[in-house]
């Protein structure tokens, strides 16, 4: 852990952009003396580069971003006040639509908060299965945004098309084990609602070996590319002290130099079994976001394979746990896991009834979201499609 | 050829004179563009090969970039100043009929036209031999004259405070 | 055209004279009056036909290639392999709605296109695409190449202004920087070419290339240290000028959502892809022409494959080279691409045009003083190459990272 001194940082400079964020207070904009004529662009919600419907409500000086407001909320679909009126065990499905890349870790940490308020012990085989689909997802998840960036700094397809290759065989194997590519739906209070068969497990181990070779091919091509590196490398440095007093979390922030892994600090599920490291970047740009995901993939190929390796018999669930029709006591819990993006939690108020009182997803890709602004002033409209990009947003979380 | 010249001669002074009067600075920049074109028109069609082909490329390669650069990037005026009273401008349209008239009756009255005779066509090789000889001290004092030029105006359009990074 | 009684045998191969045959038979029965100016429309009609299948095949062919480095099929429906694709995609495009916004300044929005694809196309006048097979001949052909080219960015510049549109209006701006950039580069590298050649006339810089060193190596000019040199500056350059990807700023996708295009759609949408791949068959036709020998076979055995299949290969192949480079390459931001001009290109083009007039003085020298003059020449190259390469990449380089102590 390297947290930067907390005295250094400026807590009053994040909480006015979280407000200039939501729109809720613009600050008053004024153009510098001698700065040429000034032009306001809304870059989205229909726009290519901003992942989803997402808007940048932009102001230039020629092409240097002077002001940049982040407007979302257009795929806003009630997403906690509906799990308020549903039962615990309905609101699983519900968490795949969140960051729909990762639906294995939504469910996850959303079991994690369940099975905490109700007190639920989940079976050993189950903690590895989960290990091995969180890590999988990551891949996917990593894989799909360093395609996405390379698109963003104009590549015409090609880095985007070989990462969706793998991508495909990944979603392959969440379709063949769960039913579903994208939306799994497959964790359960205390285990997992599938035992995965030897032929999958086989398949599984066979991607995984084969993983490294498509990193080491993609980053030859890409890692030290002129143009990549001119591109990216001194491009929407974020400041350790901005990434905390923000809440960034996950790559974006140890990116920053910052080494918070959820993985090691909680040591949640059967993580500290497993040996694997934690790589951090030093300068916090678009670059060091890029390549400390790429070092983190080759750390999960590690977990992999020793989850696979280590995987233990027995049942995937308690026969007596309780599913449906769950009322834990009253009370509240939080439940977090280290997701892709970040920290993704879930919190959970019981009031001993079937349904929570209080619902509330802690979504990585929103927080993360919120220092936009600090990232991209001064640089030009060609430098906030990739800061965007390197920040890696799903609307569907960002928006709920 | 006498219906050739006038129609090019029109090709170039109707978009001129439209350059002038039309109100949009991006519309009589593209004019001028095109007043640039019938004049390098004008040069083939004398022969002149050469000159023709350094004209369209200079001015409606470069010039025009130049010129509408400058458009884009020049604020308009804050204050639209009130139209000037009738007797100036009287004063002023006196005071440019007078100024075209006199330099087309000079070039008119007191050019003396040569004989009907075809002027020897001078190769492209020989105009350069040309330049590059007896011409070469003229050719380098244009030269340094545009250099001194250009680095004068970077000097008046160069901003006050050095702005940070950025280089359009 | 021009008719070379040329005595050579290779020039006077049946297939070599074809299309000058297949022309006077066509205009043959014609009063001598007339005569020159049917010529005239077929040669014409000939260069639109050729470049305009030209372009429906290369569209195709970028997609298949395309499709092909990214591992997927491209397209394959139409027709066997596809091949019928490019008339579909005609089709498609004329049938579109022609939107026009209303805010839009009709007149030059509707001209962009017009005078973008009539510039692209007036270039190719002046190529010699076979020995006797040139449309004009004129003494400063390479003048008028460039003269005509210069102003497509202007047309660029038409449509993204004429579009109000904020995203076309900054691709505009990128147009114009982009063009004022790199056409100073473009012309200083075709310099010592002509100074080599000692002629503006592309027919006489083909002529200048003929002949083969040992009878092996081909006086080509991108065989020459200052050739290559002056060759890979004009490839970058011409990259530019075209818009092509890593320079295509002025429509680039992920930023301006489609630039000066934004605003534009059905049949004239279609005519700016037109242009940019007339203007980049011409910009290839004119490398070849001043740097790979033009027509001229590379070796002389070769030379009973007559001189427009050698002029088309080499064409098809920087074309390629254009596509290839496309699916590989980010896009560069547009102060990186104005610094990439200004600070390596010019000065290397600079020094490349004092290289080029060394080798053209030294020209008589053979024997070893050849061997020195090639190295001369290669110095030329090499040294100033690494010294503004070294300034362009400062700052930049693969990084090493850290793990989080545990």
């Amino acid at each position: 852990m390297m947290l930067p001194d907390p005295a250094s940082t400026g807590l009053a400079r994040v909480r006015k952009i979280e407000g200039s964020a939501l729109g809720l207070r613009t600050p008053a904009f004024a153009p510098e003396e001698g700065a040429g004529d000034l032009l306001e662009v809304s870059l989205g919600p229909h726009h290519p580069s901003t992942h989803g419907v997402f808007r940048m409500d932009v102001v230039l000086d020629g092409e240097r971003i002077v002001r940049l407001k982040p407007v979302f909320g257009y795929l806003h679909r009630n997403h906690e006040k509906l799990g308020e009126g549903t039962s615990y065990l309905g609101s699983m499905p519900y968490t795949d639509r969140l960051d729909y890349l990762n639906s294995m870790t939504n469910n996850w940490a959303y079991a994690i908060a369940v099975e905490k308020l109700a007190g639920i012990a989940v079976t050993e085989r189950a903690e590895y299965i989960r290990v091995i689909l969180a890590e999988l997802s990551r891949l996917l998840n990593h894989t799909c945004l360093a395609g996405f960036l390379m698109q963003d700094c104009g590549c015409s397809g090609t880095p985007l098309m070989y990462a969706f290759r793998e991508r495909e065989k990944i979603l392959d194997l969440f379709e063949s084990l769960s039913g579903s590519r994208m939306m799994c739906n497959f964790q359960r209070f205390g285990g997992c609602r599938v035992d995965p068969s030897a032929e999958w497990l086989a398949a599984t181990r066979k991607l995984v070996d084969g993983y490294g070779a498509f990193l080491d091919e993609f980053e030859a091509l890409l890692s030290g590319n002129e143009i990549v590196m001119a591109r990216t490398q001194g491009v929407g440095r974020l400041p350790a002290a901005l990434a905390v007093n923000a809440g960034v979390t996950g790559p974006m922030l140890r990116a920053s130099g910052v080494g918070h892994d959820l993985r090691k600090v909680d040591g949640y599920g059967v993580y500290p079994r497993f040996n694997f490291r934690v790589p951090i970047g030093r300068e916090g740009d678009v670059y060091d976001r890029y390549m400390v995901r790429m070092l983190e993939m080759r750390e999960s190929i590690s977990i992999l394979d020793q989850a696979l390796r280590g995987l233990p018999g027995g049942p995937i669930l308690d026969p007596k746990s309780k599913q449906r029709g769950l009322r834990p006591k009253a009370g509240e819990a939080y439940g977090r896991i280290e997701g892709p993006k970040g920290e993704i939690g879930f919190f959970l108020v019981s009031d001993g009834t079937g349904n929570p009182t209080r619902y509330r997803v802690r979504a990585p890709s929103f927080v993360n979201l919120t220092i936009l602004e600090d990232l991209c002033l001064g640089h030009s409209v060609a430098d906030a499609v990739i800061i965007l990009g390197s920040i890696d947003i799903v609307l569907g979380e960002v928006d709920r | 050829m006498t219906l050739l010249l006038a129609v090019l001669a029109l090709v170039c002074l109707v978009p001129a004179v439209a350059a002038v009067l039309v109100r949009n600075l991006i519309h009589s920049a593209l004019l001028f563009v095109l007043a640039w074109l019938g004049l390098a028109v004008f040069y083939l069609a004398v022969g002149a090969e050469f000159i023709a082909f350094a004209h369209a490329l200079v001015y409606v390669g470069g010039v025009s970039m130049v010129v509408l650069f400058a458009v884009l990037l020049t604020r308009p005026g804050r204050v639209d100043p009130l139209p000037p009273p009738s007797t100036q401008r009287a004063i002023g349209g006196v005071a440019a009929v007078a100024l075209v008239a006199s330099m087309l009756g000079s070039s008119i009255f007191w050019t003396r036209l040569p004989s009907m005779e075809p002027i020897p066509m001078v190769s492209l090789r020989r105009l350069g031999e040309l330049l590059a000889g007896p011409y070469l001290v003229a050719l380098l004092l244009v030269g340094l004259i545009l250099t001194v030029a250009l680095i004068g105006g970077l000097l008046l359009a160069a901003p006050r405070r050095p702005s940070e990074g950025g280089d359009a | 055209m021009i008719l070379a009684a040329a005595p050579a045998s290779p020039a006077d191969a049946w297939l070599e004279r074809a299309p000058v045959l297949l022309r006077d038979a066509l205009t043959g029965w014609l009063p001598d009056a007339l005569r020159p100016w049917v010529a005239a429309l077929l040669s014409i009609a000939t260069i639109l036909g050729v470049f305009g299948l030209l372009f429906a095949y290369m569209t195709l062919a970028e997609r298949k290639i395309l499709g092909r480095i990214q591992n997927r099929p491209g397209p394959n429906r139409t027709g066997p392999f596809g091949l019928l694709q490019p008339f579909a995609d005609a089709i498609k495009a004329l049938t579109k709605e022609d939107i026009v916004p209303r805010a839009a300044d009709q007149v030059l929005h509707f001209l962009a296109p017009v005078v973008l694809v009539a510039l692209s196309l007036i270039g190719l006048a002046v190529i010699p695409f076979g020995r006797n097979l040139v449309a004009v001949e004129m003494e400063a052909s390479v003048l008028y190449f460039f003269a005509a080219g210069a102003a497509t960015e202007l047309a660029i510049f038409m449509a993204g202004w004429a579009s109000r549109n904020k995203y076309s209006l900054l691709a505009a701006m990128r147009a114009l920087a982009q063009l004022i950039s790199y056409e100073v580069p473009l012309l200083l590298s075709v310099v010592p070419v002509i100074v080599v050649a000692g002629s503006l006339s592309t027919t006489d810089i083909v002529a200048a290339q003929g002949g083969w060193a040992a009878g092996l190596w081909p006086h080509w000019h991108a065989l020459t240290p200052w050739g290559f040199s002056a060759f890979a500056v004009f490839m970058v350059a011409a990259l530019a000028e075209s818009n092509r990807s890593p320079f295509d700023l002025p429509e680039a996708e992920s930023e301006l959502i489609a630039g000066h295009l934004t605003e534009y759609s059905g049949f004239k949408y279609a005519l700016f892809f037109m242009a940019e791949y007339l203007g980049m068959a011409a910009l290839s036709a004119m490398a070849v022409t001043l740097f790979l020998g033009g027509w001229q076979a590379p070796l002389a055995v070769l030379e009973f494959i007559p001189s427009y299949a050698w002029f088309g290969v080499k064409l098809l192949l920087l074309l390629l080279g254009f596509i290839w480079i496309r699916a590989t390459f980010p896009r560069l931001r547009i102060d990186q691409l104005t610094r990439l001009s200004w600070k390596f290109l010019v000065p290397l083009a600079l020094v490349n045009l004092i290289n080029g007039g060394v080798w053209a003085a030294t020209a008589d020298w053979t024997g070893a003083a050849a061997v020195v003059r090639w190295f001369i020449s290669a110095l030329g190259v090499v040294v100033p190459f690494i010294f503004l390469a070294r300034s362009l990449s400062a700052g930049y380089g693969p990084r090493t990272y850290r793990y989080a102590s545990p």
